[in-house]
């Protein structure tokens, strides 16, 4: 939640955010567990824990990246279309201050806050982000239009993911 | 107990000052944003008397017409920076702590209700507003006191502190005199410490640890998966060990059933 800035510098997609490495090297630790695997969208970590090390920072245990080309193809095909096939334009994205799963509206039967081509006011909500029950309302710090929603609705976020790319107005 | 419902004052050093009362609101949630919006103190409080519009997740309808259960909302102001995720668990500590001395085999079912022998007696809503890096928010629950009519699969699926007392069933302003301190005990450890210094108070009281349970990691898009709870993370996502044996997962979001 410290300040980040709102820019886009941009980060090699094919590489999952270290935050979430480190706090799956936390669980690892925190619960006394060798190895987590974990899979989502097109990333697949494994985590695998050197038990005759075990005053050794979390640094030094050994950290696998398991390059998207391990993911089986069927899973690989269901996550791409999610996935821009070009690294993302510049411009301003507004990001997540918090980790959970996103939606675009605020219950099944209602419309989504915005769609892309939506002229947003400041202080006017832009999508929820939900963790245990926590609901994040997000809402514009600045007029805006949304030109881009980069994620699909329900589906997990990131601690400082991009969710929108949008043209201050 | 002196005064009415409506006049009450709590032996809390933050919470419930100031506080508006209603007959009747949509949503004590709704209210209590519009409140912060407009500049509430962190530790102002809502309460009704009837809710027309209660919330549970995701737009559910929580059903609260009978006029004699607790339906309350504060507005808290955390510290920027402050990791607020299990502030929902962190509330559910409060309520649990605060009924244990009528109910005290009530247990909490991750994320955040309040369960009597499987039935529901209470829940929570929290909702927080971000604008950059700061959050306003707002933790509401309603908790089932004098509620005698269970219509429908309620009667199955909930429960009251009358329906688990009958005579001996506090009234109204006697819960939430002891909630409220209760309450703001939990909040003032959660925030000083995170879910990591209330977790022990948590997790021997968890209906699910330990249990076999059914846990929708898709919201709704995929079939529920088979699972065991283990136990709480330090900072509340529930670990669970999936029955095809896989390594254990972090529960985060998406709902958790105890499996039939």
């Amino acid at each position: 939640m410290s300040s980040e800035p709102r820019d886009s510098s941009p980060r090699p997609d094919s590489l999952p955010d270290l935050r979430y490495v480190r706090e799956l090297a936390k669980v690892l630790r925190q619960n006394d567990l060798d190895e987590i695997e974990i899979e989502s969208g097109e990333h697949r970590v494994l985590l695998r824990r050197n038990t005759g090390l075990e005053a050794a920072p979390v640094a030094a245990r050994p950290v696998v990246y398991e390059a998207p080309a391990a993911v089986p193809a069927a899973v690989a095909a269901a996550a791409a279309p999610a996935a821009p096939a070009t690294a993302p334009a510049a411009g301003t994205f507004i990001t997540s201050p918090f980790v959970g799963t996103f939606y675009r509206s605020a219950g099944p039967d209602t419309p989504s806050f915005v769609e892309v081509g939506t002229t947003v006011q400041r202080n006017q909500t832009l999508c929820i982000v939900e963790a245990m029950k926590l609901f994040n309302e997000l809402e514009a710090e600045f007029p805006c239009v949304i030109e881009e929603i980069l994620l699909e609705n329900a589906k997990p976020v990131e601690y400082g993911a991009k969710l929108f790319r949008v043209r201050k107005l | 107990m002196s005064g009415s419902f409506e006049e009450m004052s709590f032996a809390t050093r933050w919470l419930g000052r100031p506080r508006e009362h209603w007959a009747e609101l949509g949503s004590t949630n709704d209210r209590a944003m519009a409140w912060a919006r407009a500049g509430a103190p962190h530790g102002a409080l809502v309460t009704a008397d009837a809710q027309t519009a209660g919330r549970g997740r995701l737009g559910r309808a929580w059903a609260s017409e009978s006029g004699e259960d607790l339906y309350v909302s504060a507005i808290l102001r955390p510290a920027p920076g402050k990791a607020i995720g299990a502030l929902g668990l962190a509330v559910g500590v409060g309520l649990r702590e605060g009924l244990a001395r009528w109910l005290p085999a009530a247990q909490l079912k991750w994320p955040n209700d309040v369960l009597v022998d499987g039935r529901k007696l209470g829940g929570i809503l929290c909702e927080a507003r971000w604008v950059g890096t700061s959050p306003e928010v707002v933790v509401g629950f309603g908790v089932n006191v004098g509620r005698a009519l269970f219509p429908g699969p309620l009667a199955q699926s909930a429960t009251s502190l009358r329906r688990e007392l009958e005579a001996a069933t506090p009234s109204r302003e006697e819960v939430l005199a002891q909630l409220l301190p209760a309450l703001e005990r939990a909040l003032d450890a959660f925030f000083a410490g995170g879910f990591a210094a209330i977790r022990g108070r948590y997790e021997p009281h968890c209906a699910l640890v330990g249990r076999a349970v059914l846990v929708d990691m898709s919201n709704g898009a995929g079939p529920k998966e088979q699972a065991t709870a283990l136990g709480l993370a330090d900072d509340g996502a529930l670990l669970v060990a999936p029955a095809d044996g896989g390594p254990p997962r972090r529960v985060e979001s998406g709902d958790v059933w105890l499996a039939p």
